[in-house]
């Protein structure tokens, strides 16, 4: 790339001595040997570059070459550092001592000679730099009285890597050929830096391939899992350490058996099978689960997931990655044992369970036939003594004859009541979605003897859809409606309300508190814990008829449905009843 | 023939129960037409004779059967099933005597057909109620005064 060369016309008389003793230099040579001299200097540059000598030591003879043979006092090789801003002198000739290789800097702004240079694509000449327009030059040339000169850039493939430079203290020009011979030398540099950079690149590439592969092996041999690498026949190829302290085994005593051999003789079959199918599809992964032998002869169970790399170059096998799970294996067989027993104990108890249900069912059976027989004979025989002999009968016996009847018939209702509420836990749940308003209007309807002739208001407030079996929760609503009316009986006007409890504090999703209230005798909170229990009765006989098991019937109704009840009441006062039918 | 004779059969073990059901009828003069039979083996040989061969007459005829499920030896249901899967018998009704109207075996005995239950200890109206449902008022017509 070289253009016409630019000549300024030199100026001036300074050094004449200096430059006439060049001029003679410069004469003793013919043209044509000098460029003799030249192109040698270029090839044996070029060979020294391609014999592996580094880009310093080409470079220091470069600027030994090109003062000898172009006669100039100074040159110099300016690397352009990464940032563009500043070039750093990497050789140099005959510049005084303080302006030290490797460590001096020129700045590559515009003003400087180099600066320029390097955004040129043409060699730049200057005649005299006393003169010069186009740059100021630096320092270093300044220091050393430099008047001419020439500095041409070190190519490079992305940007120019430096700057080749030569200078005089004295006026000089340069012929064509010599600043050819200059921008070859250049050349020259730029393709020896280029060959080390790629060198460098390489050597990069490769420490780091090195490196990568030394970290695998680490790996492999630090690794708790088990490498080992087979052909397709089965043969072991390579063994990793961690073979030899699972199993026993040194890293060169499988090598060249058969995989198989190490294989628990029932478990020969999976393995054949697992290999069989991963050396039939390249790059296929299997995985299996075995016994093997350690080599003192006591056998391990181990997972192996092996991958079919027959047609990588680099491993030709299959490769095996497998552990010991021997410990693991025995846990899980503990736990499946475990889970067994578990499993026979739950069907042993269901077993009796279901056998106590059934016997309960008998027994409830036997209860509901024999042990009301005798009540009905009692209740029978009086009725037809009362309703056939009554004028044979005092006052007294038929008095005495209406008690066995009444007794005989709240017997009776006692044991029916028992059996309802023993049957309570047998029965299946069926929950469907409820308007429980209806089921208040049924247990109403089922409860008209008990309001016949009496004043009561019956307040029913809004309530929400329930989701309950609509059999007990009718039983709920019954026994709680039923007792309303019957604490409410000395009331006029009585008042029976059933809704929901409306809180302020209720969360989201919390169920609702339905709640039956009365203005009935009530009952002293000091017995509430009673209230729900069997047969128990805050109430003479006198009073109050039944036979204590409604409430205890909606606790275990309300119970099943996963839900709680509770009552508040005051003597006198009235009470309430709160259940919600959900957890 | 005995078969004319025996309008309604009691099939009943408990002494009381079978009493109490007499005095009901008897008190409107159906006693004499009720033969009572104390359990289920001999309800079966009572109408299918000592040996069932599954044809040829009846042993009975009873017109209406009231039949306790809890028999001793062969139980009521078990009666109740072969009354209904004969068919000499099978148009026979059969009334269940139960002692509980929740009685879990009383849907099993509407299962195999039988016509109405009646709670014990069997009174006359209960026995009306029944006889009306099977539209028997021959039973009751037969009483009264006029006919």
């Amino acid at each position: 790339m070289l253009g016409a060369p630019r000549i300024w016309a030199w100026r001036g008389i300074r050094r004449f001595n200096l430059i006439v003793a060049k001029e003679n230099l410069a004469a003793q040579r013919t043209p044509d040997a000098a460029r003799a001299e030249q192109f040698t200097a270029v090839a044996n540059l070029s060979l020294k570059a391609l014999s592996g000598a580094s880009v310093q030591e080409i470079m220091e003879t470069a600027v030994d070459k090109v003062a000898l043979l172009l006669d100039v006092e100074f040159t110099k090789v300016l690397e352009r550092l990464p940032d563009g801003d500043v070039l750093l002198l990497r050789a140099g000739k005959g510049w005084k001592p303080q302006y030290v290789a490797g460590e001096t800097t020129v700045c590559a702004g515009l003003d400087s000679q180099a600066g320029y240079t390097l955004r040129q694509n043409d060699p730049v000449i200057v005649a005299d730099l006393r003169t010069e327009t186009r740059f100021s030059g630096p320092a270093i040339l300044h220091d050393h009285n430099v008047v001419s000169g020439v500095s041409v850039v070190i190519p490079g493939s992305k940007r120019p890597h430096g700057v080749l430079g030569l200078h005089s203290a004295g006026p000089r020009t340069f012929a064509e050929h010599e600043i050819q011979f200059v921008q070859a030398v250049a050349n020259v540099l730029a393709t020896a830096i280029e060959r080390s950079e790629a060198d460098r690149a390489r050597a990069d590439a490769f420490a780091m391939v090195q490196a990568s592969e030394e970290r695998f092996r680490a790996v492999v041999q630090n690794a708790v899992d088990m490498v080992t690498i087979v052909n397709a026949e089965g043969a072991i190829v390579y063994d990793s350490p961690p073979v030899q302290r699972t199993l026993g085994y040194d890293p060169e005593e499988r090598r060249g058996h058969n995989t198989l051999e190490y294989v628990h003789p029932d478990d020969t079959g999976v393995i054949l099978e697992s290999l069989a199918d991963v050396t039939a599809r390249p790059g296929a992964q299997v995985s299996a689960q075995a016994r093997v032998r350690h080599r003192d002869g006591h056998w391990l169970t181990v997972v192996a997931a092996a991958t079919n790399m027959l047609n990588n170059e680099a491993i030709n096998g299959i490769v095996v990655n497998w552990h010991d799970v021997t410990e693991r294996v025995q846990i899980q067989r503990q736990v499946e044992d475990l889970n067994a027993e578990l499993e026979k104990r739950v069907r042993q108890r269901t077993a009796q369970l279901e056998a106590t249900n059934s016997e309960l069912e008998s027994f409830a059976y036997s209860v509901s036939h024999d042990l009301r027989a005798p009540l009905r004979a009692m209740d029978g025989y009086a009725r037809i003594l009362l309703a056939e002999a009554d004028d044979e009968l005092s006052e007294m016996a038929q008095r005495y004859l209406k008690r066995i009847r009444h007794n005989a018939q709240q017997m009776d209702q006692l044991i029916q009541d028992l059996l309802a509420f023993s049957r309570l836990n047998r029965q299946e749940l069926r929950k469907t979605e409820l308007q429980p308003e209806r089921l208040i209007a049924d247990a109403l309807d089922a409860l008209e003897a008990e309001q016949e002739d009496r004043s009561v208001a019956i307040v029913v407030g809004d309530l929400p859809t329930v989701h309950a079996d609509p059999t007990l929760l009718r039983a709920v609503c019954v026994n709680l409606l039923s007792n309303a009316l019957k604490y409410t009986r000395t009331r006029e006007p009585a008042r029976i309300e059933v809704g929901v409890l409306q809180q302020d504090d209720q969360r989201e999703g919390e169920p609702p508190v339905f709640f039956v209230r009365d203005n009935g005798v009530g009952f002293d909170m000091k017995y509430a814990d009673k209230l729900f229990g069997v047969f128990q009765r805050l109430h003479r006989a006198e009073e109050y008829e039944g036979t204590g098991v409604g409430l205890a019937t909606v606790q275990r109704i309300v119970r099943r449905h996963g839900g709680r009840v509770w009552a508040e009441g005051e003597v006198d006062k009235g009470a309430a009843v709160y259940f919600t039918l959900e957890e | 023939m005995v078969e004319e004779s025996v309008e309604i059969l009691l099939v009943e073990d408990n002494p009381d129960d079978v009493e109490l059901a007499l005095h009901a009828l008897k008190k409107h003069k159906l006693s004499n037409q009720v033969q009572v039979v104390r359990d289920g083996a001999e309800a079966i040989e009572t109408i299918f004779g000592a040996e069932n061969d599954g044809e040829g007459p009846l042993q009975s005829r009873p017109r209406l059967i009231l039949l306790d499920l809890k028999l001793p030896k062969v139980d009521g249901l078990e009666v109740l099933e072969q009354l209904k899967r004969d068919p000499r018998t099978k148009k026979i009704p059969v009334v269940i005597l139960t002692s509980s109207n929740q009685e879990p075996d009383l849907k099993r005995a509407y299962d195999l057909g039988a016509n109405s239950y009646i709670v014990k200890p069997v009174d006359f109206e209960q026995f009306v109620d029944a006889v009306q449902q099977l539209g028997f008022y021959w039973l009751l017509l037969n009483q009264a005064p006029a006919a």
